[in-house]
């Protein structure tokens, strides 16, 4: 099951962003590479409400800042990797 | 001179500005402001002010304006060549930029001042993010027409605190704050963008925001309809045509809210307003541009352009420094280059675009400048697109090395981008660049 999401959450992030799968690591952070800006943030929410089947929070979506933190605010979602 | 504006009784006391750092402007500080300004740029010159939403920028805004000079507003994240060849083009006399604290300022000593019109009083770029040379003048009477206009057809009472999130060198964001202070009302101003916490935090504060389409986009992913937002009564929409659904789960929320979502339309050359679709019609003109503003009357010409008569329409255009000696040369006049029909009676609705320009992010973006200056640098290119989406055409196969370059140079958001590699772009039979055809290959790509 945690694979399965940790799949699912590379695949949004790299449908998202257009970015290559191997990027998406715990630290890739909000705005420190070109195809993470605000724009695609939006997209990335959109992308990831839609896999986990989801609604996210403004907090939530502000607070997503890194991969990593996108797992935490995830998990409090019952999405567990 | 647009300090004027402020209402004769207003109380000094009463608060123009308050900016993210707690720092506020009252309306008895501007006759201050004025003299600190005629005293730091001596003379009367053309100053470059790069915009931030402070209260230092704001107050040099006023005070340089008050002061006499012409103000020539630019954002704060131009290229250091543009502004350098602006600096050199129109001989600025002095640059004012934000610092840690204050604004900073260069004078520049090796300039001929040019001769300025006594009632050019501000100017600003016909296409904000690729920072054209090409500038739209104004007197402060012009603008000052148009911001009592807005107060009028929107009710603005001096208990208005709107947030004021749009940069001033944008005419829209201009706008906000004129036709604030004509009210004696309080602007909060934020640096912060609708993907940071501040901005939600300064957003529970104000009575109204305003916006183009990107940011009505975002604010509604951001669960706009969830949030309380306890003071908020007006929301207004500028910048280019939002879409449909956009537009119509605004409509929705703000009905549920009991908010006011009102669509408007202008042109930076027209100071900006022109028309404004009011929230009761919305339901049934989603796709309108409305009735024209107070002061303002529309006519559709024979060729179905429209045409606006107003007090505000800008004084002229100017290229060379020479220009900026030159008067009133549109009498009130302007042919819009959006080609519109009339639904109802005084009601418009545009079908379409003469000009070669398109909007990202409600940034007004000329496709002749991005060619011209990325043709400049050694890249051939037609561009060509619709609003949100740029399509850069190239003969050339690396299309990164543009696609950077474009990026570099007028900051385009990423993803409105794109870049195209093509065999040979379509020509007509006289040589030029077939620009219908192109358009057919951009839809391609969009």
């Amino acid at each position: 099951m945690s694979t399965d999401n940790n799949e699912k959450l590379v695949g949004a992030f790299v449908e998202a962003l257009q970015i290559e799968a191997i990027t998406v690591t715990d630290e890739l952070q909000y705005n420190t590479i070109k195809e993470w800006d605000s724009v695609a943030h939006m997209t990335l929410v959109a992308a990831l409400e839609e896999v986990f089947d989801i609604m996210l929070d403004t907090d939530d979506i502000i607070d997503m800042s890194s991969v990593g933190k996108a797992k935490e605010i995830l998990g409090r979602y019952d999405v567990n990797f | 001179m647009l300090c004027e504006l402020r209402p004769k009784n207003v109380s000094p006391e009463a608060i123009l500005a308050q900016d993210d750092t707690g720092a506020r402007l009252c309306y008895g500080d501007l006759d201050a402001l004025r003299d600190r300004w005629a005293a730091q740029v001596p003379g009367r010159q053309i100053v470059a002010l790069l915009c931030a939403n402070t209260v230092p920028m704001l107050g040099a805004y006023i005070g340089l304006q008050a002061a006499g000079h012409t103000v020539l507003l630019l954002s704060s994240k131009i290229a250091k060549s543009t502004l350098d060849s602006l600096t050199q083009l129109y001989q600025i006399g002095a640059i004012v930029q934000p610092g840690p604290e204050d604004a900073i300022v260069e004078l520049r000593t090796d300039v001929t001042a040019p001769d300025l019109h006594p009632d050019l009083s501000v100017c600003l770029s016909t296409s904000g993010s690729t920072g054209s040379p090409k500038l739209v003048r104004f007197t402060a009477k012009q603008l000052a027409e148009n911001a009592l206009s807005i107060a009028s057809y929107l009710n603005l009472t001096p208990d208005e605190k709107p947030l004021a999130h749009l940069p001033f060198e944008y005419s829209f964001g201009l706008s906000v704050l004129h036709s604030h202070m004509a009210v004696g009302a309080t602007l909060l101003l934020t640096e912060h963008s609708v993907m940071q916490k501040q901005f939600w935090e300064r957003f529970e504060h104000a009575t109204s925001v305003a916006g183009v389409p990107f940011h009505f986009e975002m604010l509604l992913r951001m669960r706009l309809g969830r949030k309380s937002l306890p003071n908020l009564r007006t929301l207004t929409q500028a910048g280019g045509r939002l879409e449909r659904k956009d537009a119509e789960a605004m409509h929705t929320i703000a009905t549920e809210k009991g908010w006011k979502f009102h669509i408007m339309y202008g042109q930076t050359e027209a100071g900006p307003r022109i028309s404004w679709l009011p929230f009761d019609k919305m339901a049934s003109h989603f796709d309108c541009i409305g009735y024209a503003i107070p002061g303002v009357s529309l006519e559709r010409s024979s060729e179905g352009n429209l045409v606006v008569n107003s007090p505000s329409i800008m004084m002229g255009y100017a290229e060379t420094a020479d220009d900026l000696s030159k008067g009133d040369q549109m009498a009130g006049k302007l042919m819009t280059g959006d080609l519109v029909e009339e639904p109802e009676l005084g009601l418009f609705r545009i079908i379409g675009r003469k000009n070669r320009f398109i909007k990202l992010q409600g940034n007004r973006v000329s496709l002749s400048d991005v060619e011209i200056k990325l043709g400049e640098l050694g890249f051939p290119v037609c561009c060509s697109g619709e609003d949100d989406t740029l399509v850069v055409f190239t003969e050339q196969s690396d299309t990164d090395i543009i696609r950077s370059t474009a990026i570099g140079l007028f900051s385009f958001p990423t993803r409105s981008l794109k870049v195209v590699h093509i065999e040979a772009f379509p020509r007509r039979s006289n040589e030029k660049i077939d620009y219908a055809a192109l358009q057919l290959l951009a839809q391609e790509e969009i």
